[in-house]
Protein backbone atom coordinates (compact mmCIF):
# COMPACT_ATOMS: atom_id res chain seq x y z
CA UNK A 1 0.00 0.00 0.00
CA UNK A 2 2.73 2.35 1.13
CA UNK A 3 4.82 1.52 -1.76
CA UNK A 4 1.81 2.25 -4.31
CA UNK A 5 1.70 5.27 -2.64
CA UNK A 6 4.97 6.10 -2.99
CA UNK A 7 5.46 4.94 -6.15
CA UNK A 8 2.72 7.24 -7.31
CA UNK A 9 3.76 10.24 -5.79
CA UNK A 10 7.23 10.00 -7.21
CA UNK A 11 5.88 9.03 -10.17
CA UNK A 12 4.07 12.73 -10.16
CA UNK A 13 6.98 14.30 -8.98
CA UNK A 14 9.61 13.40 -11.84
CA UNK A 15 6.88 14.25 -14.55
CA UNK A 16 6.39 17.61 -12.93
CA UNK A 17 10.02 18.12 -12.74
CA UNK A 18 10.74 16.80 -16.29
CA UNK A 19 8.03 18.46 -18.40
CA UNK A 20 8.15 16.20 -21.36
CA UNK A 21 3.97 16.91 -21.46
CA UNK A 22 4.29 20.21 -23.06
CA UNK A 23 7.57 19.03 -25.42
CA UNK A 24 5.42 16.78 -26.67
CA UNK A 25 2.82 18.99 -27.23
CA UNK A 26 4.55 21.00 -29.43
CA UNK A 27 6.10 17.80 -31.44
CA UNK A 28 2.94 17.08 -33.22
CA UNK A 29 2.83 20.62 -34.78
CA UNK A 30 6.60 20.12 -36.10
CA UNK A 31 5.29 16.27 -36.80
CA UNK A 32 2.23 17.97 -38.62
CA UNK A 33 4.54 20.22 -40.51
CA UNK A 34 6.74 16.99 -41.46
CA UNK A 35 3.71 15.33 -42.85
CA UNK A 36 2.90 18.20 -44.88
CA UNK A 37 6.28 18.69 -46.67
CA UNK A 38 5.67 15.20 -48.30
CA UNK A 39 2.36 16.09 -49.14
CA UNK A 40 3.34 19.04 -51.35
CA UNK A 41 6.38 16.78 -53.08
CA UNK A 42 3.29 14.13 -53.81
CA UNK A 43 1.90 16.87 -55.61
CA UNK A 44 4.88 17.58 -57.53
CA UNK A 45 3.95 15.11 -60.12
CA UNK A 46 1.29 16.10 -61.21
CA UNK A 47 2.77 19.11 -63.44
CA UNK A 48 5.27 16.27 -64.83
CA UNK A 49 2.17 13.92 -65.78
CA UNK A 50 0.88 17.32 -67.12
CA UNK A 51 4.14 17.92 -69.07
CA UNK A 52 3.85 14.37 -70.09
CA UNK A 53 0.87 14.66 -72.27
CA UNK A 54 2.10 17.66 -74.22
CA UNK A 55 4.29 15.89 -76.59
CA UNK A 56 1.11 14.34 -78.07
CA UNK A 57 -0.53 17.15 -79.03
CA UNK A 58 3.11 18.91 -80.53
CA UNK A 59 3.67 15.75 -82.83
CA UNK A 60 0.13 15.85 -84.09
CA UNK A 61 0.49 19.05 -84.83
CA UNK A 62 4.28 18.60 -86.65
CA UNK A 63 2.57 17.56 -89.78
CA UNK A 64 -0.41 14.51 -89.03
CA UNK A 65 1.87 11.48 -90.02
CA UNK A 66 4.85 10.61 -88.12
CA UNK A 67 8.07 10.83 -90.43
CA UNK A 68 9.10 7.30 -91.75
CA UNK A 69 12.04 6.15 -90.01
CA UNK A 70 13.14 4.45 -93.61
CA UNK A 71 13.31 7.58 -95.43
CA UNK A 72 14.96 9.37 -92.90
CA UNK A 73 18.00 6.89 -92.86
CA UNK A 74 18.08 6.39 -96.48
CA UNK A 75 17.25 9.13 -98.29
CA UNK A 76 18.59 8.16 -102.11
CA UNK A 77 17.11 5.19 -102.10
CA UNK A 78 13.73 4.30 -103.93
CA UNK A 79 11.02 2.36 -102.46
CA UNK A 80 8.61 0.44 -103.77
CA UNK A 81 4.54 1.09 -103.95
CA UNK B 1 -29.42 44.94 -7.60
CA UNK B 2 -29.78 41.66 -9.03
CA UNK B 3 -26.68 39.63 -7.62
CA UNK B 4 -24.28 38.50 -10.27
CA UNK B 5 -24.57 34.19 -10.71
CA UNK B 6 -21.88 32.26 -9.42
CA UNK B 7 -19.52 30.50 -12.53
CA UNK B 8 -18.30 26.88 -11.59
CA UNK B 9 -15.86 25.96 -14.47
CA UNK B 10 -15.58 22.37 -14.51
CA UNK B 11 -12.27 21.69 -16.38
CA UNK B 12 -9.61 19.13 -17.03
CA UNK B 13 -7.06 18.97 -20.24
CA UNK B 14 -7.81 15.01 -20.05
CA UNK B 15 -10.60 13.44 -21.80
CA UNK B 16 -12.90 11.13 -20.11
CA UNK B 17 -11.57 12.64 -16.32
CA UNK B 18 -15.55 13.14 -15.60
CA UNK B 19 -15.72 16.68 -16.64
CA UNK B 20 -19.38 16.37 -17.69
CA UNK B 21 -20.77 14.15 -15.14
CA UNK B 22 -19.79 16.40 -12.64
CA UNK B 23 -21.02 19.19 -14.28
CA UNK B 24 -24.71 17.85 -15.13
CA UNK B 25 -24.95 16.75 -11.45
CA UNK B 26 -23.33 19.70 -9.73
CA UNK B 27 -26.01 21.71 -11.82
CA UNK B 28 -28.77 19.11 -11.10
CA UNK B 29 -27.67 19.79 -7.64
CA UNK B 30 -27.48 23.33 -7.75
CA UNK B 31 -30.69 24.02 -9.87
CA UNK B 32 -32.46 23.17 -6.55
CA UNK B 33 -31.49 25.74 -5.00
CA UNK B 34 -31.38 28.47 -7.60
CA UNK B 35 -31.85 28.57 -11.75
CA UNK B 36 -29.16 26.87 -13.16
CA UNK B 37 -27.34 27.19 -16.82
CA UNK B 38 -24.91 24.61 -18.15
CA UNK B 39 -22.98 26.18 -20.58
CA UNK B 40 -21.59 23.61 -23.39
CA UNK B 41 -17.93 24.70 -24.10
CA UNK B 42 -16.77 21.41 -25.49
CA UNK B 43 -17.36 20.78 -29.21
CA UNK B 44 -18.20 17.39 -28.96
CA UNK B 45 -21.78 18.52 -27.33
CA UNK B 46 -21.74 16.14 -24.57
CA UNK B 47 -23.53 18.33 -22.42
CA UNK B 48 -26.15 18.91 -24.40
CA UNK B 49 -26.79 15.28 -25.91
CA UNK B 50 -26.77 14.24 -22.40
CA UNK B 51 -29.71 16.94 -21.36
CA UNK B 52 -31.62 15.47 -25.15
CA UNK B 53 -31.43 11.99 -23.90
CA UNK B 54 -34.07 11.66 -21.93
CA UNK B 55 -37.74 11.48 -22.01
CA UNK B 56 -38.43 13.42 -18.43
CA UNK B 57 -37.09 16.37 -18.36
CA UNK B 58 -33.07 17.61 -17.36
CA UNK B 59 -33.43 20.25 -14.09
CA UNK B 60 -31.40 22.75 -15.37
CA UNK B 61 -30.95 24.57 -19.22
CA UNK B 62 -28.19 23.36 -21.33
CA UNK B 63 -26.86 26.14 -23.70
CA UNK B 64 -23.72 25.73 -26.12
CA UNK B 65 -21.45 29.02 -26.36
CA UNK B 66 -19.26 29.08 -29.39
CA UNK B 67 -16.71 31.53 -30.38
CA UNK B 68 -15.21 34.43 -28.39
CA UNK B 69 -16.59 35.51 -25.70
CA UNK B 70 -15.66 36.94 -22.33
CA UNK B 71 -16.47 36.70 -18.18
CA UNK B 72 -18.27 40.15 -18.40
CA UNK B 73 -20.49 39.07 -21.81
CA UNK B 74 -21.30 35.54 -20.31
CA UNK B 75 -22.43 36.47 -16.79
CA UNK B 76 -24.12 39.27 -19.70
CA UNK B 77 -25.78 36.58 -21.36
CA UNK B 78 -27.17 34.68 -18.53
CA UNK B 79 -27.65 36.99 -15.89
CA UNK B 80 -30.86 35.72 -15.88
CA UNK B 81 -29.59 32.84 -13.62
CA UNK B 82 -28.31 32.04 -10.11
CA UNK B 83 -25.58 29.66 -11.40
CA UNK B 84 -23.59 29.45 -14.51
CA UNK B 85 -21.53 26.01 -14.79
CA UNK B 86 -19.10 25.70 -17.20
CA UNK B 87 -18.83 22.12 -18.98
CA UNK B 88 -15.31 23.03 -20.30
CA UNK B 89 -13.67 21.37 -23.64
CA UNK B 90 -10.88 18.82 -23.05
CA UNK B 91 -8.00 21.42 -23.86
CA UNK B 92 -6.38 24.09 -22.24
CA UNK B 93 -5.16 26.11 -25.24
CA UNK B 94 -8.48 26.56 -26.33
CA UNK B 95 -10.26 29.82 -25.84
CA UNK B 96 -12.86 28.66 -24.00
CA UNK B 97 -10.68 26.65 -20.94
CA UNK B 98 -9.47 29.73 -20.87
CA UNK B 99 -11.79 32.34 -20.53
CA UNK B 100 -13.45 29.86 -18.34
CA UNK B 101 -10.95 30.07 -15.76
CA UNK B 102 -11.10 34.15 -16.84
CA UNK B 103 -14.45 33.78 -15.61
CA UNK B 104 -15.29 31.18 -12.89
CA UNK B 105 -15.99 32.13 -8.88
CA UNK B 106 -14.88 28.30 -8.50
CA UNK B 107 -12.85 25.79 -10.96
CA UNK B 108 -13.44 21.93 -10.31
CA UNK B 109 -10.93 19.73 -11.90
CA UNK B 110 -12.04 15.88 -11.47
CA UNK B 111 -8.76 13.58 -11.48
CA UNK B 112 -9.48 9.55 -11.83
CA UNK B 113 -7.27 7.47 -10.28
CA UNK B 114 -4.78 6.68 -12.38
CA UNK B 115 -1.22 7.87 -13.07
CA UNK B 116 -1.64 8.46 -16.76
CA UNK B 117 -4.67 11.25 -15.76
CA UNK B 118 -2.15 12.80 -13.05
CA UNK B 119 0.14 12.94 -15.15
CA UNK B 120 -2.00 14.51 -17.79
CA UNK B 121 -3.55 17.04 -15.44
CA UNK B 122 -0.29 18.26 -14.13
CA UNK B 123 -0.56 21.52 -16.40
CA UNK B 124 -3.91 22.90 -15.10
CA UNK B 125 -2.19 24.47 -11.30
CA UNK B 126 0.20 27.14 -13.69
CA UNK B 127 -2.90 27.39 -15.77
CA UNK B 128 -4.90 28.73 -12.44
CA UNK B 129 -2.41 30.56 -11.56
CA UNK B 130 -2.06 32.41 -14.53
CA UNK B 131 -5.68 33.04 -14.31
CA UNK B 132 -5.30 34.33 -11.49
CA UNK B 133 -3.50 37.19 -12.48
CA UNK B 134 -6.66 38.51 -14.16
CA UNK B 135 -9.09 36.44 -12.21
CA UNK B 136 -7.65 36.67 -8.27
CA UNK B 137 -10.76 35.70 -6.83
CA UNK B 138 -10.72 31.87 -8.23
CA UNK B 139 -10.65 29.54 -6.20
CA UNK B 140 -9.44 26.19 -7.80
CA UNK B 141 -10.30 22.54 -6.27
CA UNK B 142 -9.50 19.01 -7.42
CA UNK B 143 -12.17 16.78 -7.08
CA UNK B 144 -11.41 13.05 -6.99
CA UNK B 145 -13.79 10.64 -9.32
CA UNK B 146 -14.51 7.45 -9.85
CA UNK B 147 -12.84 6.66 -6.72
CA UNK B 148 -13.08 2.70 -5.76
CA UNK B 149 -13.28 1.49 -1.79
CA UNK B 150 -10.62 -1.24 -2.03
CA UNK B 151 -8.11 0.16 -4.43
CA UNK B 152 -4.47 0.50 -2.98
CA UNK B 153 -4.32 3.45 -5.83
CA UNK B 154 -7.31 5.04 -4.93
CA UNK B 155 -6.40 5.84 -1.70
CA UNK B 156 -2.93 6.64 -2.53
CA UNK B 157 -4.37 9.43 -4.41
CA UNK B 158 -4.98 11.86 -1.95
CA UNK B 159 -0.72 12.07 -1.06
CA UNK B 160 -0.03 12.43 -4.88
CA UNK B 161 -2.74 15.14 -5.59
CA UNK B 162 -0.81 16.95 -2.57
CA UNK B 163 2.26 17.84 -5.48
CA UNK B 164 -0.21 19.69 -7.50
CA UNK B 165 -0.59 22.22 -4.77
CA UNK B 166 -3.74 23.01 -5.17
CA UNK B 167 -6.49 21.72 -2.52
CA UNK B 168 -8.60 18.55 -2.78
CA UNK B 169 -12.24 18.50 -1.85
CA UNK B 170 -12.65 15.59 1.04
CA UNK B 171 -15.90 14.57 -0.81
CA UNK B 172 -15.25 12.56 -3.74
CA UNK B 173 -17.10 10.86 -6.33
CA UNK B 174 -17.15 7.28 -6.32
CA UNK B 175 -17.38 4.70 -9.40
CA UNK B 176 -20.80 3.97 -9.39
CA UNK B 177 -22.60 2.33 -12.30
CA UNK B 178 -25.86 5.30 -11.65
CA UNK B 179 -23.69 8.52 -13.02
CA UNK B 180 -23.69 6.53 -16.45
CA UNK B 181 -27.36 5.30 -15.98
CA UNK B 182 -28.14 9.12 -15.14
CA UNK B 183 -26.78 10.04 -18.28
CA UNK B 184 -28.32 7.30 -20.33
CA UNK B 185 -32.01 8.70 -19.21
CA UNK B 186 -30.68 12.40 -19.69
CA UNK B 187 -31.15 12.68 -16.08
CA UNK B 188 -29.06 13.75 -13.33
CA UNK B 189 -28.18 11.23 -9.90
CA UNK B 190 -30.96 13.28 -8.04
CA UNK B 191 -33.68 12.30 -10.38
CA UNK B 192 -32.75 8.39 -10.33
CA UNK B 193 -34.96 7.86 -7.06
CA UNK B 194 -33.35 4.97 -4.46
CA UNK B 195 -30.55 4.41 -6.64
CA UNK B 196 -28.99 7.42 -7.06
CA UNK B 197 -29.60 8.51 -3.13
CA UNK B 198 -25.63 8.03 -2.19
CA UNK B 199 -24.43 9.54 -5.68
CA UNK B 200 -26.64 12.35 -4.75
CA UNK B 201 -25.22 12.58 -1.83
CA UNK B 202 -21.58 13.08 -2.81
CA UNK B 203 -22.37 16.06 -5.40
CA UNK B 204 -24.51 17.83 -2.29
CA UNK B 205 -21.43 17.30 -0.09
CA UNK B 206 -19.07 18.70 -3.06
CA UNK B 207 -21.71 21.69 -3.39
CA UNK B 208 -21.44 22.37 0.73
CA UNK B 209 -17.65 22.55 0.10
CA UNK B 210 -17.42 24.64 -2.58
CA UNK B 211 -20.53 26.80 -1.99
CA UNK B 212 -19.98 29.94 -0.17
CA UNK B 213 -21.24 29.84 3.20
Amino acid sequence: MSSIKDKLTQSVRTARNNPPATKAGAAPRSAAVATRKPAAKEEAPKPVLAAAENPRPSTADGGGEPPHSAGALFPQRIWPD
Amino acid sequence: MVASPMVLAVINQKGGAGKTTLAMNLAAGLARRGPTVVVDLDPQGSALQWAGAGAKPYPATVKALNGRWNAAGLRQTYKAYSHIVLDCPPSLDSHASSQALRSADAALIPVLPSPVDLWASLRLPQEVEAARAENPGLRAYLVLNQIEQRSALSAAMQDALAEFGLPVLKSAMRRRAIYRGAALDGLSVYQMGARGQDAAEEIDAILQEILPS
